[in-house]
C-alpha cells in the first residue's frame, strides 16, 4: 500500500495527475471517515505531450471551412475521392461514418486552443453592428477559408 | 473617478468604486446601457455556501455498432472506442476527438486490443505505464501480466515519461463482454468536462456559480443530483400524471400536459460503479447522433446531390426515437453559417466563454457587449425548442383522433367536389368555400377536383379538403349536431358529400352549445369534444385559452418537460429548460392581435388544421413524438402512455403489422393496409421517395406522412421583409448579389416551401426488429425533399443500428508490430 501511495504521490507532484489518495495514511479522524463515504476523486486528465508542430511528418488532412457549410462539409470535401458519401445516388454509410468522425477530430482539434467556439459565424448578420459578419479568412488547401484545422489522415 | 473611453460609435463611462466597477454606455443612437461589472470568482465565496453536487457522471447510450465496442478510453482531447474490426490508432498528441481503433499504441510498448470478450491491455517489458484500479476508497496500483490485463471497470492509466507522459482514464464493462456507455460528462479535477463538446450542445453545462443557472442534461442531472432526486431506484420516481414543478411565472405545471407515461422500470441512474461514483444515462447516442448531424448538414447544403430536386436549407433538423418507449435515439440540427456551439464547452476557455455570453458580455474580453447588441450570439442560438409549421404532417394527428372516437364514421366518410363549387374571396382571390366556411387560403386541389377522397386517400395522397372538413364534421362526433341556416341536418347524410356545394356555413353544436358557428370556433365546447380531447392527447398538451397569442406563447415557451420526467426537478430554472424543454407546453390559434378569447374565427381553425405556421402546433421533437404514439402506441381509451423522454424509458408501444405492397386497402389510419401505408404505396405521397424499402429485407415500414408548407410565402411577396430577410441570409465569404447567395429569396416571386416527414419504420435484427419514428424537416428546401432525403437517413440508421458482423481480434502479444497511424 505504502508503494502505491509513494508512486501516486509522485505522479501528483509532477501536476499531471490531480489524484487524491483516499484512506492514505496521514490522513486521520473526521476527515478520514468523511473521505472514506464519499467517492473517489475526480482526476484531472492532463498531457505534457504538447500538439507535435505543423512540421511533423505524420501524414494530416486539411480541412477548410467555406461558405455556409460547417465541419461535415469540410471533412466530405476532404474525402471526396477516397470516401464519397454518395455511390451512383446512393447513401455508402461506412463512407458517412469516415466523415463524421473527420468532422468531430477536426472540431475538438480547432477547439483546443480558442477562447470561444473556433468555427466563426459565417453568414447573417453582427449583432453587435447589425451589418453582414465578417468572418477571419485564412489561406486553406490552395484557395481561401474562414478556418483551417489539420489533423491525421486516415489511413 | 470617471474614465471615459469612446469605442466605435459609442461612448463609455466607467465609474471604478473599488469594487466592482460602475459602467454606462452611450451608443450614437441614444441607447444607453448601465451595466456593473463584477468577478464572477470574486463574487462566488461570498454566496451562501452551498454544497456542491454529488460526482455524477453523465453518459450516453451505444445503440448499435459502439454496443460492441470492447472499452473506453477518455484522455484530455481525445476519447477512443476500442471496436473490434476497425483499424489501428497511434496515440500522440495530434489526435483529438472521437476515435475508433482495434488496435492502439499508447506510448513505446503499450497497446490496447480488441479481444473477445474484453478489451486487452499489454506492455513490454520495460514500457513506462502505471495503472491504477478503484480499491474501496483508494486508487490501488495493478501490475499488468506479461500476457495482458483485460479491461473491465474503470481504472487510470499513466503512460509515458517526462515531457511524454499522458493519463487516461480507462473505461470498461462491468463484466467482460458488457456494454460501455459512451462518456458524455465528468468532473477532471476541479473542473467539469465535456468529452463531445459542441458537437452535442443538448448536453449542456453545469454552472461552476450558480447551478441553478445551469444548462441541458448535464444541468438537470446535477441539479437533481444536489436535490437528492437521481432515481438510483425506479420506484423513486411517481407516475408522470403526478408529477408537477414550480414555476415562479405561473403556478404548478404537469410534468407531461395531457400524457400519462409510466415510471421507469429501471433506474436512471446507477449508484457505486466500481469507482463509487453515480452514472447517469441518457437514450442519445452520441455516435449515431453525429452521423445524423452531419448528413443533415451535407443534405441542407446540397438537397440535390441528394434528392436530385430542392435548393438548399436556410435550417433543417432531425429528431429519432425509439418506437415502443420514445427514447431519444438521436436529434440535432444545421443551420448554414452558425458558428459553433458554445455549449458543453470542451475546454475550460470555452467554458469561460459561455459565461460570458450568457451574461450579455463579449466572450473573449468579458466587457458587456454594446447598446442593442445583447442578443443571442450565433454560437449561444438553439432553436429546437420552437415550434414550427408542420404543414401536412398533423393529418395523422387528426385522423388518429377522429379514428378513435368513431371508427366507423371515419371508415365511411368520403369527400368530393362538385363541377361548381361556391368561393369566397381572400386576399383578392376566390377561394373554394368548405362546407359553407371561408378558409383562408384553396383548400381543394386536383386531387379533391379529380374524383372523391375517402379516409385512405386522405391520408395517403394527401387531401387538405378532406382534413378540413374532417376537421369541422368531427366536433359533432358521435351525437352533435349539424345545422343549416334553421334546418338540421343527419349526422350520416354529411358523411359523403360535395364539401364545397354549401354556399353558406355549416353549423356543428352538442347538445345546445355552438361549437361551430357561422364565423366562429368557440373554444370551451371545442375542449368538450370528444374529437378534440383526443386530439390533445396524441398531441400530448393542451389548447391555450389565455386569450391571446402573445399570452399563450409567453406561457408555454419551454415548458414542455415531460422528455425530463424521469429525473423531476421541483422548480426548474429557465436555464436549465432551455436545452431540455422539447418545446412549449401548449398551441393555440388565436388571430394575431385578436381580441376575443373564447371565440376564434373559423378560418384561423383551418390554419391550424392545414399545419400553418400562423398556428405552429409543435416543434419537431414534438411532432415526432405525437406521431410516434399515433403509430405506437396502443391506447385507444385516456391518456398516451407512450412519451420522449431523453432518459431511458420502458417500452409500453407496440409494434403494428408492416406496411405490405399487397395489403387490402383499409379505412384506417394504421395496418399493413392503412393511409399510412397507403402514404408508401403506389399513388402515396412518399411512394417516390420510400416505396422500394417495402422490399427491402432491412427494414420494416409501419408509415410515413409527407409534409409541404409555404411558411416563407408572405414574406417573398412583402419587398421590404424579403430585403431585410437576404441581408440576414447573405453568406459572407460571397458576393452579395443573387447568383452567388443560396439564402436569398426572389423577392416578389414564389418561394421555395419547407418540406417535412415523419416516417415510422423498424430496423430488422435478426429476428428482432428496433422500431423506429424518424421526423425531418428542411426549411425553405422545396416540395418533397424531406421524403426523398429520408432514405439517406434510413440507410445510414440500419447501418448503425445493425451492422455487419465483425470478426474479434485476438489479444495480440505486446511484441506484435506497431499499428500504423489513423484517425
Amino acid at each position: 500500500m505504502k508503494a502505491a501511495v509513494t508512486a501516486i504521490a509522485a505522479v501528483a507532484a509532477t501536476g499531471v495527475l490531480a489524484l487524491v489518495t483516499l484512506g492514505s495514511l496521514e490522513v486521520a479522524g473526521r476527515r478520514a471517515e468523511a473521505r472514506r463515504a464519499a467517492t473517489l476523486e475526480p482526476l484531472a486528465l492532463g498531457s505534457t505531450v504538447p500538439p507535435t508542430p505543423a512540421s511533423s511528418p505524420a501524414p494530416s488532412r486539411e480541412l477548410c471551412v467555406r461558405g455556409a457549410g460547417g465541419y461535415a462539409a469540410a471533412a466530405a470535401a476532404t474525402l471526396a475521392t477516397e470516401a464519397p458519401v454518395l455511390h451512383d445516388g446512393h447513401l455508402d454509410p461506412a463512407a458517412l461514418a469516415t466523415v463524421s468522425r473527420l468532422a468531430a477530430a477536426a472540431a475538438r482539434a480547432a477547439d483546443r486552443d480558442a477562447v470561444v467556439p473556433a468555427l466563426p459565424q459565417r453568414a447573417g448578420l453582427d449583432p453587435a453592428t447589425g451589418k453582414t459578419v465578417t468572418p477571419p479568412v485564412v489561406a486553406c488547401g490552395g484557395g481561401s477559408a474562414s478556418l483551417r484545422v489539420v489533423v491525421p489522415a486516415p489511413p | 473617478m470617471w474614465r471615459l473611453t469612446e469605442r466605435g460609435d459609442r461612448c463609455e463611462l466607467a465609474l471604478d468604486l473599488g469594487w466592482p466597477e460602475a459602467r454606462v454606455v452611450v451608443g450614437r443612437d441614444g441607447a444607453a446601457r448601465c451595466a456593473v461589472a463584477v468577478d464572477r470568482d470574486v463574487l462566488t465565496p461570498l454566496r451562501p455556501h452551498r454544497a456542491p453536487p454529488p460526482r455524477v457522471r453523465l453518459v450516453g447510450t451505444a445503440a448499435g455498432v459502439a454496443a460492441a465496442d470492447r472499452a473506453e478510453l477518455v484522455g484530455d482531447h481525445a476519447v477512443v472506442r476500442v471496436r473490434p474490426g476497425a483499424g489501428a490508432l497511434v496515440l500522440d498528441g495530434d489526435v483529438s476527438g472521437p476515435q475508433v481503433a482495434a488496435e492502439l499504441e499508447l506510448a513505446d510498448g503499450v497497446r490496447v486490443v480488441a479481444g473477445d470478450p474484453a478489451a486487452v491491455l499489454t506492455a513490454t517489458p520495460g514500457a513506462s505505464l502505471r495503472l491504477f484500479r478503484p480499491d474501496g476508497t483508494r486508487w490501488r496500483r495493478v501490475a499488468i501480466d506479461p500476457g495482458g490485463l483485460p479491461i473491465v471497470g474503470t481504472s487510470v492509466l499513466v503512460v509515458g515519461d517526462g515531457a511524454a507522459r499522458r493519463t487516461w482514464l480507462v473505461r470498461g464493462p462491468a463484466v467482460a463482454g458488457g456494454v460501455v456507455a459512451p462518456l458524455l460528462a465528468d468532473d477532471a479535477g476541479r473542473r467539469r468536462r465535456y468529452v463531445l463538446g459542441g458537437s452535442l450542445p443538448v448536453v449542456g453545462w453545469r454552472n461552476p456559480h450558480d447551478l441553478d443557472r445551469s444548462l441541458g442534461l448535464d444541468g438537470w442531472v446535477s441539479v437533481a443530483a444536489a436535490q437528492g432526486a437521481l432515481a438510483t431506484t425506479p420506484v423513486a420516481t411517481p407516475a408522470a400524471t403526478a408529477l408537477t414543478w414550480h414555476d415562479p411565472g405561473g403556478g404548478d405545471r404537469a410534468y407531461c400536459g395531457t400524457l400519462a407515461p409510466p415510471p421507469p422500470t429501471e433506474p436512471t441512474c446507477t449508484a457505486g460503479a466500481d469507482d463509487g461514483v453515480t452514472q447517469c444515462r441518457v437514450a442519445l447516442d452520441p455516435e449515431l447522433t453525429a452521423r445524423l448531424h452531419d448528413l443533415t448538414e451535407l443534405v441542407a447544403l446540397q438537397p440535390r446531390a441528394f434528392t436530385g430536386t430542392g435548393v438548399p436549407s436556410t435550417g433543417a433538423a432531425f429528431v429519432l426515437l425509439r418506437g415502443d418507449t420514445g427514447e431519444i435515439l438521436a436529434e440535432g440540427d444545421f443551420v448554414p453559417g452558425r458558428a459553433g456551439s458554445a455549449y458543453a464547452p470542451a475546454t475550460p476557455a470555452l467554458g469561460r466563454a459561455l459565461e460570458r455570453l450568457r451574461e450579455d458580455r463579449d466572450p473573449r474580453t468579458g466587457e458587456p457587449v454594446a447598446p442593442g447588441a445583447g442578443g443571442e450570439s450565433s454560437a449561444e442560438k438553439f432553436d429546437r425548442h420552437r415550434a414550427i409549421a408542420i404543414g401536412s404532417t398533423l393529418k395523422p394527428l387528426v385522423a388518429r383522433a377522429a379514428e378513435l372516437v368513431a371508427p366507423r364514421l371515419t371508415s365511411s366518410m368520403w369527400i368530393g367536389v362538385g363541377a361548381t363549387p361556391a368561393t369566397c374571396r381572400r386576399r383578392h382571390r376566390a377561394v373554394s368555400r368548405l362546407l359553407g366556411h371561408c378558409p383562408p387560403t384553396e383548400l381543394l386541389g386536383r386531387l379533391e377536383r379529380g374524383g372523391v377522397v375517402d379516409f385512405h386517400g386522405y391520408l395517403a395522397r394527401s387531401s387538405n379538403g378532406f382534413q378540413a372538413a374532417l376537421g369541422v364534421l368531427a366536433l359533432g362526433w358521435p351525437d352533435g349536431r349539424y345545422v343549416l341556416d334553421d334546418d338540421e341536418l343527419a349526422r350520416d347524410a354529411l358523411l359523403a358529400i360535395d364539401v364545397a356545394a354549401l354556399d353558406r356555413p355549416l353549423e356543428v353544436l352538442r347538445g345546445d352549445r355552438r361549437v361551430v358557428g357561422g364565423r366562429g370556433v368557440r373554444l370551451g365546447p371545442l375542449r368538450d369534444a370528444p374529437l378534440w380531447r383526443r386530439l390533445e392527447a396524441i398531441v400530448g398538451r393542451p389548447l391555450c385559452t389565455l386569450g391571446s397569442k402573445r399570452a399563450c406563447t409567453a406561457d408555454g415557451d419551454r415548458r414542455d418537460l415531460c422528455a425530463a420526467r424521469a429525473l423531476p426537478i421541483a422548480a426548474p430554472t429557465a436555464d436549465l429548460r432551455h436545452l431540455v424543454a422539447l418545446g412549449p407546453s401548449s398551441f393555440d390559434m388565436y388571430a394575431p392581435g385578436g381580441g376575443d378569447a373564447r371565440t376564434v374565427p373559423v378560418t384561423e381553425y383551418f390554419q391550424l388544421l392545414r399545419g400553418s405556421g400562423v398556428h405552429p402546433v409543435g416543434s419537431l421533437a414534438q411532432l415526432a413524438d405525437a406521431f410516434n404514439r399515433v403509430v405506437y402506441d396502443p391506447t385507444e381509451d385516456g391518456a398516451f402512455q407512450l412519451a420522449a423522454s431523453w432518459f431511458p424509458a420502458p417500452a409500453v408501444g407496440r409494434v403494428p403489422a408492416a406496411c405490405t405492397r399487397d395489403a387490402a386497402r383499409t379505412e384506417t389510419v394504421r395496418g399493413a393496409g392503412g393511409g399510412l401505408c397507403g402514404a408508401l404505396r403506389p399513388g402515396g405521397t412518399a411512394a417516390r421517395a420510400l416505396g422500394d424499402l417495402l422490399d427491402d429485407p432491412r427494414v420494416r415500414l409501419f408509415g410515413a406522412k409527407t409534409g409541404t408548407i409555404d411558411t416563407l410565402a408572405d414574406l417573398g411577396e412583402q419587398r421590404r421583409r424579403c430585403d431585410a430577410w437576404n441581408r440576414a441570409h447573405t453568406v459572407a465569404d460571397r458576393p452579395a448579389r443573387a447568383a452567388d447567395q443560396p439564402y436569398w429569396l426572389d423577392c416578389g416571386a414564389a418561394t421555395p416551401d419547407d418540406s417535412l416527414l415523419v416516417v415510422a419504420f423498424a430496423v430488422v435484427d435478426r429476428d428482432d426488429v428496433v422500431p423506429l419514428t424518424l421526423a425531418l424537416h428542411l426549411e425553405r428546401s422545396g416540395k418533397s425533399v424531406a421524403a426523398l432525403a429520408a432514405r439517406h437517413y434510413i440507410d445510414a440508421i440500419a447501418a448503425y443500428l445493425v451492422p455487419p458482423p465483425v470478426a474479434s481480434s485476438p489479444a495480440a502479444p505486446a511484441s506484435t508490430t506497431a499499428p500504423a497511424r489513423t484517425p
